[in-house]
C-alpha cells in the first residue's frame, strides 16, 4: 500500500513541476499539432476507410500503436488544476507496461468473473459492464438496476446515474453529492440482493461528478466495498488528469481497492480526424497505468458532430485503438459503447449490434454500453438493451473480424441517415411491466425481429 | 462597389480566415480598409461568406475543434480592426450580439462550450468565455460587465444542471431577467429541461448556436420569450 501512495506521490510531484502549460495551448495547438505529427511520421494520415470500419489490416493497427506509444512518451499528460504536463520517461512506460495486470478478478462468491487480456478474433469471450451513466428517478432506480443485474450476460454494474435523493436535486460538489454516494450504495445493494447477486462488482460511486460523491460512498460502512467493488474515475478529453481525479486515485489506494480510468475522445474534437483521435487515445491508455494507478482503463470514442461512436467514424477508430492495444501489450483495454437512439427502437438495437461485435472482435477485454440516448433522458434505458449488448459482444468472441465488419456494413445503412435525429424511443415505464419486470410486447418483438434480422445475417447470437 | 482587386482582398481575407491565420487575417482588414473597402461591406462579403466555408468544412470534417477556435481567434483580430471604423448606427450590421458563456459550477467539461464559442465568433457575435465550472454570481456579474445581450450556459453532468437553474433564479432574484437571453446546451440538457428552466433557447448541436443566437435577437423581444426557440 506504502508503494501505492510514494508511485502516486511521484506523480502528483509531477504535476507540480513538469513543463508550464496553457490550457488552450494544450487543448488547441500541442494536441492536434503532435497527432498530426505523428501521423505524418508514420504515413498514417487519410486511413481511415469508411466503407470498412472494422479494421483488418494488422500492420495498419500496429503502426498506430507506435505512433500511440511515441506520443504518450513525447506528449505526456497535462494537469488542468497545475497548468503543467506530467512527463513520463519510455523505461517507466515500458516498466509500466510490463507490470500490469492481464488477468484479475472481481466480486465475490458466485458473482465472481475474471477480466482477461484478449487479442483480435479471440474467443475468450470478453465481459460486459452495463448500463452507463444513464440518468434515472428514484422512482425506478431499483426496479431499472435489478432488473438489468438479473440478466446473466452482465458482469459487472456500472449502475445509473441519479436524478434526486429524497426529491432534492443532487448538485455537483455540494453536501447534497455526499449524500448521495452514500445513497447511491444502499440502492445498488439492495437491487443487487432482489436481483439475487449480491457478490456482483460495482464500479462506483457513479454519482460522484466531483470528488464528494466518492468520499461518502465508497469505502465507507455498509456503502460499496473497496474488496468487491472498483473505484470510477472519469477524465475529461484529451490526455488530462485533474486533481479530482486524482483525490479519487488517492481515496481509492486509500481505501485498498482497484481503479478503473474512463476518458472520452472525441473525433473532431482537439486531436481532429479519427486518425489523430486514435493515436491520441492510445497515448491517453498507455499513460493510464502510470499516472492513474488504474488497474484497467477505458475510452468512449464519440463523434462531435452527432455525439455517439455507432457511425463509421467512431467504429473505425474504436477497432484501430482496441486492436494497437490487443496486439502490442497484455493490458486490460476497455471499450465504451454510445448510442443516439432509446429504447423500443429497433435503431438502438442496430447500434449496440455494431459497436459490441466491434468491441468484441476487435479485442476488447471488456465492452461497456449501452449508452442510450447518450444518457440524457431520465429512465431511456432498459433492462434488455442491457441483455442484448452483452449477448452480442458474448456471442462475437471468436468471430472474424473481416465477416463482422461485412455484417457491420450491412446493419449500419439501416440508421444512418437518422443519426442527427435519432428516435427517442420509450422510457423504462412505458416499455416495462414495471412489476414483473418484463419487457412489452412491443418492445419485446422488435428485439426478437432484430436478433433474426442478425442470425440471418451471421452473427451467431441466441434467439 | 467592390471592384476586382478589392474583390481579391476580400477573397484573401476569406480565405485567411478559414486557414485560421489571425496575423495574415488582421493584415488584410488593414489592407481592405486602406483600400477604401467599407467595413460594412467587409461583414458582409468577407466574415459572413467565411463563418459559412467554415461551418460546411466542419460538418465534412475537413476542419476540426482546433481549426475551428483558429478561426475563430482570426474573426475576432478582423473584428478588432475594423470595429473602430464603423459607425456607431452601423454597429448592429457588424456585431450580431454579445455572448457571455460559460460551463456552469461543479463541471469541467469544456469541449462543447468551446465549440459554440468558436461558432459565434466565427458567425460574428462578440463572446465573452468565462471558462469552465462557474458559479452563478460570476455569470451575471460578467453579463453585466459586458453588457451581454445573451448568456449561453453548458452543462454536461446531469448533477450540475440545477446549477443552470440557479443562475436562472439568481437572475430574476436581481431583477435582471428581462436583460438576457438565456440559452443553454450540453450532453445532459433536454428540451423538457429548458422548458422547465424558462430558459429562451436551446440547440442540440453546437453549429446551430449561431443561427439560434440570431433568432433571439432579431426577435426584438423583451426575455424571457414566453415559448423557448428549440431547435433539436
Amino acid at each position: 500500500m506504502f508503494a501505492s501512495i510514494q508511485a502516486l506521490l511521484e506523480i502528483l510531484d509531477r504535476a507540480n513541476t513538469g513543463p508550464v502549460c496553457k490550457a488552450i495551448d494544450w487543448d488547441s495547438k500541442l494536441i492536434p499539432s503532435e497527432a498530426m505529427r505523428k501521423l505524418k511520421e508514420h504515413g498514417l494520415l487519410k486511413t481511415f476507410n469508411p466503407e470498412n470500419p472494422i479494421n483488418t489490416d494488422n500492420g495498419l493497427a500496429n503502426e498506430f500503436y507506435k505512433a500511440g506509444y511515441e506520443l504518450a512518451i513525447e506528449l505526456g499528460m497535462y494537469c488542468p488544476d497545475t497548468e503543467r504536463i506530467i512527463k513520463i520517461s519510455e523505461e517507466e512506460l515500458k516498466e509500466s507496461i510490463k507490470n500490469s495486470l492481464s488477468e484479475i478478478k472481481l466480486g465475490e462468491g458466485l458473482d465472481e468473473v475474471i477480466m482477461k487480456h484478449r487479442k483480435p478474433e479471440d474467443p475468450f469471450k470478453p465481459l460486459w459492464v452495463s448500463p452507463l451513466a444513464e440518468l434515472v428517478t428514484e422512482e425506478y432506480y431499483i426496479m431499472i438496476t435489478q432488473g438489468i443485474v438479473q440478466n446473466r450476460e452482465v458482469d459487472i454494474l456500472q449502475g445509473c446515474s441519479l436524478e434526486t435523493i429524497f426529491g432534492k436535486p443532487i448538485k455537483a460538489g455540494t453536501p447534497y453529492e455526499t449524500l448521495a454516494g452514500f445513497y447511491n450504495a444502499k440502492l445498488t445493494k439492495e437491487a443487487l440482493w432482489r436481483a439475487g447477486r449480491p457478490g456482483m462488482p460495482c464500479e462506483a460511486v457513479m454519482v460522484s461528478p466531483t470528488v464528494f460523491g466518492q468520499l461518502g460512498g465508497f469505502g465507507i460502512p455498509n456503502g460499496f466495498d473497496p474488496k468487491k467493488d472498483i473505484a470510477l474515475v472519469l477524465l475529461p478529453p484529451e490526455l488530462k488528469t485533474t486533481y479530482m481525479a486524482f483525490h479519487k486515485i488517492a481515496h481509492a489506494i486509500n481505501c485498498g481497492s482497484k481503479i478503473y480510468a474512463g476518458f472520452e475522445s472525441f473525433v473532431g474534437g482537439y486531436a481532429g480526424p479519427p486518425e489523430a483521435t486514435a493515436i491520441v487515445a492510445i497515448a491517453n491508455m498507455l499513460l493510464s497505468p502510470i499516472i492513474r494507478k488504474a488497474t484497467y482503463f477505458g475510452v468512449a470514442i464519440q463523434d462531435i458532430r452527432c455525439g455517439g461512436n455507432s457511425n463509421r467514424e467512431g467504429v473505425w477508430t474504436t477497432s484501430i485503438i482496441q486492436q494497437a492495444l490487443s496486439m502490442n501489450t497484455n493490458l486490460l483495454s476497455n471499450s465504451v459503447t454510445t448510442e443516439l437512439a432509446g429504447p423500443c427502437t429497433e435503431m438502438l438495437l442496430y447500434e449496440c449490434a455494431v459497436t459490441a461485435m466491434n468491441d468484441s472482435v476487435s479485442g476488447v477485454s471488456v465492452s461497456r454500453g449501452p449508452r442510450t440516448l447518450t444518457g440524457r433522458y431520465a429512465n431511456h434505458i432498459t433492462p434488455l438493451e442491457c441483455k442484448f449488448g452483452g449477448e452480442v459482444v458474448k456471442a462475437c468472441a471468436g468471430m472474424k473480424r473481416s465477416h463482422a465488419n461485412e455484417i457491420v456494413k450491412a446493419i449500419m445503412p439501416k440508421y444512418e441517415e437518422k443519426l442527427k435525429n435519432p428516435p427517442k424511443g420509450k422510457p423504462f415505464q412505458e416499455c416495462y411491466d414495471i412489476k414483473a419486470l418484463k419487457p412489452s410486447k412491443e418492445w419485446l418483438e422488435i428485439y426478437i425481429n432484430v436478433k433474426k434480422e442478425l442470425i440471418e445475417l451471421g452473427c451467431p447470437i441466441p434467439l | 462597389m467592390i471592384d476586382q482587386n478589392n474583390n481579391k482582398i476580400i477573397d484573401e481575407l476569406i480565405n485567411a480566415i478559414v486557414d485560421g491565420d489571425e496575423e495574415s487575417s488582421k493584415k488584410l482588414a488593414e489592407k481592405a480598409i486602406l483600400a477604401g473597402i467599407d467595413p460594412i461591406e467587409i461583414v458582409k462579403k468577407g466574415i459572413q461568406k467565411a463563418a459559412s466555408i467554415v461551418g460546411d468544412k466542419f460538418q465534412r470534417f475537413e476542419i476540426f475543434l482546433s481549426q475551428l477556435i483558429l478561426s475563430a481567434n482570426a474573426m475576432k483580430a478582423v473584428m478588432d480592426t475594423i470595429l473602430p471604423r464603423i459607425k456607431s448606427s452601423e454597429m448592429k450590421e457588424s456585431i450580431l450580439g454579445k455572448v457571455v458563456i460559460a460551463t456552469v459550477q461543479g463541471d469541467i467539461h469544456d469541449i462543447g462550450k468551446n465549440l459554440v464559442s468558436a461558432f459565434l465568433s466565427v458567425n460574428g457575435f462578440e463572446v465573452h468565455d468565462l471558462g469552465v465550472d462557474i458559479q452563478a454570481k460570476k455569470i451575471v456579474e460578467e453579463a453585466e460587465n459586458f453588457k451581454a445581450d445573451i448568456i449561453a450556459m453548458s452543462a454536461l453532468l446531469t448533477n450540475s444542471l440545477p446549477f443552470i437553474a440557479d443562475t436562472i433564479k439568481l437572475l430574476e432574484d436581481s431583477n435582471l431577467r428581462d436583460k438576457y437571453f438565456l440559452i443553454v446546451g450540453g450532453g445532459s440538457v433536454t428540451p423538457e429541461f429548458v422548458l422547465s428552466v424558462k430558459a429562451d433557447g436551446y440547440a442540440r448541436y453546437g453549429d446551430n448556436a449561431p443561427k439560434l443566437c440570431k433568432k433571439l435577437i432579431e426577435s426584438k423581444s423583451i426575455p424571457p420569450l414566453s415559448e423557448p426557440v428549440i431547435m433539436e
